[in-house]
């Protein structure tokens, strides 16, 4: 019996190493498309590790930063930002003899990827539409100026505005400011034919989308990529993993545990740059906030390393004051408005007659981790001023409607400003609420300031009104920054020719894939 | 017995009804706009209250909550589940597509537990002594352990480590079949873990608990040998109690795709349920709930009516 029960055995032994065998031959057949280098290449077709699944494209609406980036692929707009500011795109050429007058000159036989062609009559539709409230377009308020939009021929077209205002180029570079077929311009059909690189292939949902190249672009000769195949990675470590495991040649979004394991990579190229700021947004209706004593206190007391070191790792850099554009005449303005400084906290809450401190509830989320610790760490540097924080943290859904119906005393954002032009802390300093800007706060000396050195066409007399605007914000506390965090891409290091732009337009920089290639 | 299937069919289409209601007023009733979020994806600028009162429009969550109930109703009568606020697709057409992915990945997962989990419990058993205690042990771990933390560890080493297979993602097996099943083994082994350890323990005190019984006494005094009692009698008679798990445990493993499927990124129906959950996509919620349900309350009569068939006293 003991000899028939060992063959049986040794039976079944080999019916599993059998099975095994089969597993690995099967899996190791397949085997080959698994992984995969940057050497071995043989193509240009882009596999993009996507942050998002993006929603159905609406005209002119801002939908977040993978609808963006789509945007900046499929679409074109008159300009288009560049690591060196702004420049023509659609446009060959922008004159401006005053200024009140800008006439731009398209270039020469531009295309829709329908075949349709794209002349100033579009130019002239789409900004007209996107000027419209609601449309629910988001350049809205930068084309508030326009007077008239004049078609002088085919291919040209001259913008009149009633005063002048020196941001509107910059608008005109959004994303969400592309030049569209009419047939776009409504609220029900998908806003995926442009006249951009790439052309919209097929989407397949929750999984992806390709994007073709279009022979029809206006630069069609420098896009060297033969196509982008997107595969939507909503988990920031599943995208990370991706990259790494070479299922993907780049990522966007990398979350900031993940840096060091991408920076660590031999044949990974980690880029990050300066992006969003992050605040503490205050609801000025009523109770102890309302006082600018108490909110410069809040801005005194926030110890921003901490906060920088437990939400970002450090990735990032502290911000004492408000987010100025580089390498511009405002660069240095408003840098040090605040700083930390616990003492002195402590006695602009006793001069604004609180010298026990008081309770509040603070508003973050659990959703965002990067949120939630920085909330943290506020909690803590406010506890130490005698302010007793308790904090909500409902789900992004549930912050967003508390943020905007005012049900919070102080809150944790992360922000960026839809232009770079200092007049964007126009949308922080007044109405109409929103939910991550301080509730019920209106503040018009601000504002005129800010209007004054948008209008003035003199670079000193610009810087002038900003500094004063500045020395106002510095006072009154429309929020209290904490720092500006690390925003990075991540890609091959054989993936050659993209740019990441600084500042508030880093989620813009895939502008740049149209002139990147794979270089063995 | 028509008239017991009858009633059976009447009290699981009252449970239907019965959740399409909760899931409405629970939806309404979470904080959270949907025309907000939809306004506010990650970084950005804002969007004004203009473009937030027009998207509402559009969704028609401006009518009375009375009016969007009976929209929703008679849109689920006449089999339209309405469309994603997001996404603009059809929920119908995007539940048809995600959930035969998420039973594959399910179905996968219950083949491998059931082929390892059964043999490894009975040998255990059988063997007792090293081979027992290590068995418990592992089960215990098996058990215990989160589906995402085996599931990161999985990746960490075939797909970072060795390089074998993907990271996470999918591919449809028209187009690359190769790919489909590669994608598809490490979720399925990370969901099957804790199903293969809780059939193996199962598995392992039934048989134990049958071999100390008489009957096996009399049966090897009769001189049949040990491994044909084993195998014929042994075995067989302790898979009842076995079967009653696998069925149970399948509606686990259905909740356990959550998690698989977001560290996986795999697109199956959970983690369109979560996402929408998330945006507050009460078309696409509504829809994925309705179809869970319908399910298992059809599951269950099935299972009822079998019932019925076997033992007519349940029929009453």
């Amino acid at each position: 019996m003991s000899t028939l029960a060992i063959t049986g055995r040794r039976r079944r032994g080999s019916v599993t190493t059998c099975l095994l065998l089969f597993v690995a031959l099967v899996l190791a057949a397949c085997g080959g498309s698994a992984s995969s280098g940057g050497s071995d290449r043989a193509d240009q077709r882009l596999r993009f590790g996507l942050s998002a699944e993006p929603v159905a494209l609406k005209t002119g609406v801002w939908q977040g930063s993978a609808t963006n980036f789509l945007m900046t692929l499929v679409h074109r707009g008159l300009m288009i930002p560049t690591v060196d500011g702004i420049q023509p795109a659609l446009a060959e050429s922008v004159d401006t003899p005053d200024p009140t007058t800008y006439v731009f000159t398209l270039r020469e036989g531009l295309t829709f990827h329908d075949g349709s062609p794209l002349t100033a009559e579009n130019v002239k539709s789409s900004l007209e539409y996107y000027a419209k409230p609601d449309t629910g377009a988001n350049i809205v308020a930068g084309l508030k100026d326009i007077a008239s939009i004049e078609v002088q021929d085919e291919r040209t077209v001259t913008i009149t505005l009633a005063q002048p205002n020196a941001a509107f180029l910059e608008y005109l570079a959004v994303p969400t400011a592309a030049i569209v077929p009419d047939s776009s311009l409504n609220a029900d059909t998908a806003n995926q034919v442009g006249a951009g690189p790439f052309a919209w292939g097929e989407l397949t949902q929750g999984v992806g989308l390709t994007l073709e190249p279009f022979a029809g672009y206006y630069e069609a000769d420098k896009v060297a990529l033969d196509g982008i195949d997107v595969a939507f990675y909503p988990d920031g470590d599943a995208r990370a993993n991706a990259l790494l495991s070479g299922d993907v040649d780049m990522i966007d979004y990398v979350t900031w545990e993940n840096f060091s394991r991408i920076e660590d990579a031999d044949n990974l190229t980690l880029s990050a740059e300066p992006g969003p700021f992050q605040y503490v947004q205050f609801n000025v209706n009523d109770g102890p906030f309302a006082d600018p004593l108490v909110r410069q206190a809040v801005a005194y007391a926030i110890n921003r390393d901490n906060a920088l070191q437990a939400a970002f790792q450090s990735n990032g850099k502290i911000l004492n004051g408000v987010v100025m554009p580089q390498d511009t005449p405002f660069e240095d303005l408003g840098q040090d408005l605040w700083e930390h400084d616990p003492e002195r906290a402590k006695e602009l809450l006793a001069e604004a007659g609180y010298p026990d401190g008081f309770s509040a509830t603070m508003l973050a989320t659990s959703q965002y981790t990067f949120l939630q610790d920085t909330a943290l760490s506020v909690q803590q540097d406010l506890k130490e001023i005698g302010i007793d924080v308790t904090l909500d943290a409902p789900d992004w859904s549930g912050r967003l409607e508390k943020g905007a119906a005012g049900d919070y005393d102080i809150a944790v954002s992360g922000e960026v400003g839809m232009i770079s032009d200092p007049s964007y802390l126009l949308a922080f300093v007044q109405p109409p609420n929103n939910f991550n800007r301080s509730f019920d706060y209106d503040n018009q000396e601000i504002v005129a300031a800010l209007v004054e050195s948008l209008r003035a066409t003199d670079e000193a007399q610009r810087v002038a009104a900003v500094e004063k605007a500045l020395e106002i914000f510095g006072q009154d506390v429309p929020f209290a920054s904490i720092n500006v965090r690390d925003q990075a891409w991540a890609f091959t290091s054989d993936l050659k020719g993209f740019e990441n732009l600084s500042g508030f337009k880093t989620f813009w920089s895939s502008y740049s894939l149209a002139t990147a290639s794979f270089e063995g | 017995m028509l008239g017991y299937i009858l009633r059976r069919v009447a009290v699981g289409i009252g449970l239907v009804y019965l959740v399409l209601t909760l899931i409405f007023l629970a939806l309404h009733l979470v904080p959270g706009d949907p025309a907000l979020l939809l306004l506010s994806q990650g970084d950005g600028a804002s969007a004004t209250p203009e473009a937030v009162e027009r998207v509402r429009e559009q969704l028609g969550l401006n009518q009375p909550l009375l009016v969007q109930y009976w929209d929703f109703l008679s849109g689920v009568v006449t089999g339209d589940l309405g469309q994603s606020f997001r996404t603009s697709q059809d929920v119908a057409a995007a539940i048809g597509e995600r959930l035969p992915r998420t039973l594959e990945l399910v179905g996968l997962a219950t083949l491998i537990a059931v082929v390892l989990g059964i043999p490894w419990g009975a040998w255990a058993a059988r063997r007792g002594g090293l081979v027992d205690s290590t068995t418990t042990t592992l089960t215990s771990i098996g058990v215990a352990l989160p589906v995402f933390v085996f599931g990161s560890v999985l990746i960490l080493f075939f797909s970072l480590k060795l390089a074998w297979l993907p990271a996470g993602g999918f591919a449809s097996m028209g187009e690359d079949p190769g790919r489909h099943l590669q994608l598809l083994v490490l979720p399925a082994i990370a969901l099957a873990v804790g199903f293969t350890s809780v059939i193996a323990r199962m598995t392992r005190s039934a048989v134990q608990e049958m071999l100390h019984a008489d009957w096996v006494r009399t049966a090897r005094s009769l001189g049949l040998s040990r491994r044909r009692v084993f195998r014929r009698y042994v075995l067989r008679n302790s898979l009842n109690p076995v079967v009653t798990v696998i069925g149970l445990g399948v509606g686990t493993l259905l909740g356990s795709t959550v998690l698989v499927e977001r560290v996986f990124n795999y697109p199956g129906l959970s983690s369109l349920l979560v996402d929408a959950v998330t945006a507050r996509d009460y078309p696409v919620v509504q829809g994925v709930v309705i179809t869970i349900a319908v399910l298992f309350i059809a599951i269950n009569i099935v299972v009822d009516v079998i019932y019925g068939v076997l033992d007519p006293r349940v029929r009453r």
